[in-house]
């Protein structure tokens, strides 16, 4: 670790206000280690402490990993001080991997499942079924996912997804409720506006910061809320979903990817796709290792960001 | 201990001069190692070579993995040159799993064994007990339990279990005697400087360092009597009730080390001045050949490498804090 990393990343963890200082925006506040040595920031509302990164499961419950191998990750994830685990339906099997490991450690994390519907009956489907594949009687966050996509007049309808996730966190299915979002910044507003949700995750990484521009546009007023806010495709996510392959963020921008997102005011957590254990490593040692970026560290990535955005365009459906 | 093996013990002790040069400037001198052997060091003024890493029983006793398990585990470590084996009475089935293989690879070991107790009498029927068990008529060291944790003036008064365990010295009982700890740093150094143990064993990770300090407080002293210095809690230390594979994953918390820090925090205690081997909990094959693996390959931490787990450790014991029991 060079001196300059050093000092700064013990300012990040002893000294936020100082860390602060370095740059132009920062990202919720440490306030702590884990016991595998992670930096941990409060989730926003929730008031939980969340580690810096996440296990993402997207593709993880798709390349068809067996029930022995996929357990034998979520253990090494968790050993690692990655205990916040973000998993959905549409991942085939991430919900059953995940539920092979529950039983004995659902205590030690932040459990995270989704509903991509527009409409509470198909809700209540989709999560009964994950808390019944991840073998616990509730999760720690329930998210509308990627809201974007639908008419959000039946979001918001009495039978619609919204009133169903706050349902669950009423009937204490679901400590918290939150909205996901890869697209169509028109749909957050009406389910922001309320103030009833407490987390939202978005598209955030610096190439897609000039297509999608959930910074500007749709942070904000997760901010006016106190929303924890939660980073996905931090590293672009994959090319396809399918297949077990690296994101197509490049390698030499990972790590630096990973530290942009903290960097967006009021984000506590970055999630990152892992399905081996090479990727749980890299990413505790990351995150262990997080520094605040520097002014001139974050103007470096502005030239490969908008280069990577002009490649990658609208990946995730239209803006 | 067989004829064969005897000299070569000799030789050891032959060797001391030369080997005490190395330990006086670290006796974590790397002595010898063939290759694709695991590396050798003095055990300080006991003068005998043993593996940088050891077979630590306590973890396969509590967890009760069973013989079936258990016995082809010890063979395997034995067979793979992890031939120094810590066990104590108080490691529920460690005893009676050692006591399957020990009568026929007796001489092939380095056989430690502790006694928790405080007088001469609970010390002594300790010790029979456990000679019972491992089916063997002497160990190589014999322990002085958790100190720290000891009433002292008993332990270490008149007709307390110290007299006992000197005793045992004297009576070719055991070859070598010594001190273990987790906590109660602060009662070690008078005890180390009665002169009377060989070998000091104490929790010794980069996370604890932070906490119980150890390495900073009890080994100069250590090193300044020439004992035998082991490393404990190498990997924290954390109790795994029951522990059966990943199905009984009872009690998180502190003292668990992360896996990808696991090597390093070997090669870290292995990177003291004056620590001879560390002693790692191992229940499965897999386990015990990973560990073998990395004490082949073992190279000390080098600075900038000892700086990071400087920073990891002091920002982890503020989790772990003092999980072991009052410091």
């Amino acid at each position: 670790m060079s001196k300059l990393k050093r000092r700064s990343f013990l300012a990040g963890v002893a000294g936020v206000s100082a860390a602060g200082a370095l740059a132009s925006c920062t990202g919720a506040q440490t306030v702590s280690v884990n016991q595998a040595g992670i930096p941990m920031r409060v989730l926003g509302r929730t008031g939980e402490k969340v580690p810096i990164a996440g296990f993402g499961a997207g593709l993880f419950g798709r390349i068809g990993l067996t029930k022995a191998e996929g357990a034998a990750l979520v253990h090494t994830a968790i050993d690692s001080g990655i205990t916040y685990l973000d998993a959905a339906p549409t991942y085939p099997n991430a919900h059953e991997l995940i539920g092979e490991v529950m039983p004995q450690r659902r205590d030690e994390v932040f459990l995270i499942s989704k509903v991509r519907v527009d409409n509470a009956k198909e809700a209540e489907e989709l999560f009964t079924k994950a808390l019944k594949d991840m073998k616990t009687d509730h999760v720690d966050l329930l998210y509308i996912h990627n809201v974007g996509l639908y008419d959000i007049n039946k979001v918001m309808a009495d039978d619609g997804v919204y009133p169903f996730v706050l349902k669950m966190k009423e009937k204490g299915l679901a400590r918290f409720a939150g909205v996901t979002g890869h697209l169509n910044h028109a749909n957050f507003k009406p389910v922001v506006e309320p103030g009833e949700l407490d987390v939202m995750m978005v598209v955030l990484n610096f190439a897609h910061r000039y297509v999608y521009r959930f910074e500007d546009t749709v942070l904000p007023m997760a901010r006016e809320h106190n929303m924890g806010i939660v980073a996905m495709k931090v590293l672009s996510g994959p090319t396809g979903y399918s297949k077990a392959e690296p994101p197509k963020m490049p390698a030499e921008y990972c790590q630096d990817a990973f530290r942009y997102v903290l960097e967006i005011d009021g984000v506590s957590t970055a999630v990152i796709g892992m399905y081996t254990k090479e990727d749980v490593f890299k990413t505790a040692q990351w995150a262990r290792e997080y520094k605040p970026m520097t002014k001139e560290e974050l103007a470096a990535l502005e030239a490969p960001g908008k280069k990577l955005a002009a490649e990658w365009g609208e990946s995730f459906g239209k803006v | 201990m067989s004829d064969m093996k005897r000299r070569s013990f000799l030789t050891g002790l032959a060797g001391i001069g030369a080997a005490g040069a190395v330990s006086s400037c670290a006796g974590s001198g790397l002595l010898s190692q063939k290759k694709d052997e695991i590396p050798k060091r003095v055990l300080g003024r006991t003068g005998v070579e043993v593996p940088i890493l050891a077979f630590g029983g306590a973890c396969m006793g509590h967890a009760f993995i069973g013989k079936e398990k258990a016995v082809p585990l010890i063979h395997e470590a034995i067979d793979l040159g992890v031939t120094y084996i810590d066990t104590a009475r108080i490691y529920d089935d460690s005893e009676i799993y050692l006591g399957e293989v020990l009568p026929s690879r007796r001489d092939e070991v380095f056989l430690i064994e502790k006694v928790w107790a405080k007088t001469y009498q609970e010390a002594e029927k300790s010790f029979e007990t456990s000679l019972r068990n491992l089916k063997v008529d002497t160990v190589d060291l014999l322990h002085v339990h958790n100190y720290g944790a000891q009433d002292v003036e008993t332990v270490m008064g008149p007709g307390g279990s110290l007299e006992f365990v000197m005793k045992m010295k004297e009576q070719g009982k055991t070859r070598f005697i010594g001190i273990t700890g987790h906590t109660g740093v602060d009662k070690f150094p008078a005890a180390l400087e009665t002169g009377v143990f060989d070998v000091l064993m104490v929790n010794l990770n980069f996370v604890d360092r932070h906490t119980y300090n150890f390495q900073d407080k009890v080994l100069p002293i250590a090193r300044k009597h020439n004992m035998g210095i082991v490393a404990m809690k190498v990997l924290g230390g954390r109790k795994q009730d029951n522990f059966q594979g990943w199905n009984n994953y009872k009690t998180p918390g502190p003292g668990n080390m992360p896996p990808d820090l696991t090597q390093d925090a070997i090669r870290y205690c292995l990177s003291l001045e004056g620590v001879a081997t560390a002693v790692v909990g191992m229940y499965t094959p897999d386990d015990l050949r990973k560990n073998v693996a990395w004490a082949k390959a073992f190279q000390p931490l080098n600075d900038a490498e000892m700086k990071r787990m400087e920073i990891l450790g002091k920002n982890m014991a503020q989790t772990w804090g003092p999980h072991l029991g009052a410091v």
